[in-house]
């Protein structure tokens, strides 16, 4: 994944056809990769209208996770937005918002990934073995790892 | 015209609150430090969030690793949530707590 261009708040990234069937299957493993449950506050006794709340983020999370991953279905199968090149080459063309829209989904890929690892501290050394159980786990968090640093490079890059 | 504000339906406003102007209870939201989220994405998503300037972000960002945690702002109860909806919707992990005084 390489980007071509940085213009007017678009970016163009050129990826050849293995690096999007990467991505395309990365993204597939949304559905298998599913995440903890995540606190609105970091009291565990959650209490009255607290607890309502609790309870809306739970929802509007699982609903933002779903429309995430249709979105970018729709973004890279785009004719226009990711656009076929001879040998396979396409070319993704995003907006700061469909950038941010699959950074979301790659953050959330590789989070979910790190969960399912036992979310092993990897900057104090901690390494999980590889065994039939996890490495698609940990391709996931490699492959998510590098697209995502490639996205970030684009989008801060803007300013 | 000078918009009206209306209280939401089923609150229920007590005359002597009402005259005396009580004021909403506030809350600090804060992000945690975590092991696996980079520097440079949370600086992003602070920018993103909140719209913040590079610098501004980076000091909060720079809290969070090296303090453990940031109070990133100080709100309502729904604007305290929006925040936090957002921050974790990016897979941060940000959790809001009553401000006290």
């Amino acid at each position: 994944m390489k980007l071509v261009s940085r213009e007017h708040g678009r970016l163009v990234f050129r990826l050849n056809s293995r690096e999007y069937d990467a991505l395309r299957a990365a993204v597939a493993l949304r559905s298998h990769l599913t995440r903890r449950r995540r606190p609105l506050t970091g009291d565990t006794a959650v209490s009255g209208p607290l607890r309502g709340a609790e309870e809306d983020l739970d929802e509007a999370l699982k609903a933002h996770r779903d429309e995430l991953t249709t979105s970018v279905d729709v973004l890279l199968t785009d004719s226009v937005r990711c656009a076929l090149q001879p040998r396979g080459v396409r070319l993704l063309t995003l907006d700061t918002e469909d950038a941010n829209l699959l950074l979301q989904v790659l953050n959330d890929l590789r989070v979910g990934a790190w969960e399912r690892l036992g979310c092993p501290d990897f900057e104090a050394g901690e390494r999980p073995e590889v065994n039939e159980g996890n490495f698609m786990c940990l391709w996931a968090f490699q492959v998510t790892e590098m697209f995502e640093a490639h996205l970030l490079d684009g989008l801060m890059g803007e300013d | 015209m000078t918009p009206v504000e209306m209280p939401l339906p089923g609150t229920e406003i007590r005359p002597d609150e009402a005259s005396k102007g009580v004021r909403e209870p506030e809350y600090l939201v804060v992000c945690w430090n975590d092991p696996i989220n980079a520097m440079l994405y949370v600086t992003h998503v602070f920018r993103t969030v909140f719209g913040w300037d590079r610098k501004k972000a980076e000091k909060h960002m720079l809290e969070v690793h090296e303090q453990g945690r940031s109070v990133l702002t100080r709100e309502g109860f729904e604007k305290a949530e929006f925040y936090v909806h957002q921050l974790q919707k990016f897979s941060l992990q940000a959790t809001l707590e009553p401000a006290g005084d």
